[in-house]
């Protein structure tokens, strides 16, 4: 149990600053390229979306973010079990 | 991708003994016959091969090719071509139409690099004098690889160079940093980077060591694009924090992370 808890942490706190580093980057990029807006979406969950407008720019983190973690976190443990029974 | 005329010596810290080849990293001597004798005194695998012929009548060179690959890549014998780099990269060019059609890449000589793990400033020193030549090649690729997809931002091909080839250093740097008073060696085969240390010795630490080095690295280039805000560091950063997959099942350190946690 303790692995599982363990890795599952492991797994979701990397994917989870992984994400946010890359959505960060997404916008700076986007930001530095002077493109009028950007967006990062799975399906219908937007991971994020960037818009220029006529008074600045403006970023909008979407619930895929909060997901991705959960996915990470998931898939790590499950790969981390299966080694286990190796 | 080793030829009769490559030279053949021990790497440094391994020593030819009265009982075989003693290896200090992992603490053990492999006994060796009068024949693989021959072979390691040799200079050249071919001298090898014709030093065999002299003492047992045998035309060896086939067998004295796969003994020495073997010895190289269990990383007791040293494989240097003349110019090596430019040698082993010509030949790895020249067995890629041959070795590609059945799946595979070719493989590149192992080289065992000497790490002094006494002290912390010296293990500092000699890992990066080990990882360095590495690191270098990959900052290249890294280099080439933004300039043919992200030509329209040209200012990412230095900071992608700089990022990765820093990261490798920072990294390899982590591991070794968890091994001082244990006897290590960093062991490069073409791309491939590991550090070879006596087994079980602190091995969660010393796989920890290298994903958080390099994550060490993403927060500092995070907290100097908090300060000063600009595409070059958050390029950077973005790319450094690529290290906290080694704390996953993808990767071995992660493996080793959390198979035994």
């Amino acid at each position: 149990m303790r692995t599982l808890v363990t890795t599952f942490a492991l797994g979701a706190a990397v994917v989870g600053v992984l994400v946010f580093v890359g959505a960060l980057a997404v916008v700076t990029l986007a930001d530095a390229s002077g493109r009028s807006d950007v967006s990062v979406a799975l399906g219908p969950l937007v991971l994020l979306a960037f818009e220029r407008g006529p008074r600045g720019t403006g970023t909008t983190f979407g619930p895929a973010l909060v997901l991705l973690p959960l996915l990470g976190g998931a898939l790590n443990a499950v790969g981390a079990a299966l080694l286990a029974r190796d | 991708m080793i030829s009769p005329s490559d030279r053949i010596v021990l790497p440094r810290d391994v020593r030819l003994t009265s009982d075989g080849l003693h290896d200090p990293v992992r603490g053990a001597t492999f006994p060796l016959n009068a024949s693989a004798r021959l072979v390691v005194g040799a200079g050249t695998v071919a001298g090898a091969a014709g030093a065999l012929r002299a003492r047992f009548g045998v035309d060896a060179l086939a067998d004295t090719h796969a003994f020495v690959a073997q010895l190289n890549a269990r990383l007791l014998l040293e494989v240097v071509p003349l110019r090596p780099r430019a040698r082993l990269a010509w030949r790895w060019l020249r067995g890629l139409p041959v070795m590609l059609p059945t799946g595979a890449l070719p493989v590149f000589p192992s080289r065992r690099r000497f790490v002094a793990t006494s002290a912390y400033s010296s293990i500092v020193v000699t890992g990066v004098r080990a990882v360095g030549p590495v690191a270098t090649a990959y900052g290249a690729l890294a280099a080439v690889a933004t300039t043919l997809t992200l030509h329209a931002l040209a200012w990412v091909t230095p900071c992608a160079a700089a990022a990765v080839a820093g990261g490798v250093v920072a990294h390899e740097l982590g591991h070794l940093l968890q091994l001082r008073g244990v006897p290590a060696c960093v062991a490069v085969r073409g791309l491939r980077v590991s550090v070879l240390h006596a087994r079980g010795a602190r091995t969660r630490r010393v796989a920890a060591g290298g994903p958080l080095a390099g994550t060490a690295l993403a927060a500092v280039a995070f907290a100097a694009f908090f300060v000063a805000p600009s595409p070059e560091l958050a390029a950077i950063a973005a790319l450094e924090s690529l290290q906290l997959v080694g704390f996953t099942v993808l990767t071995s350190d992660g493996r080793r992370l959390c198979a035994r946690s």
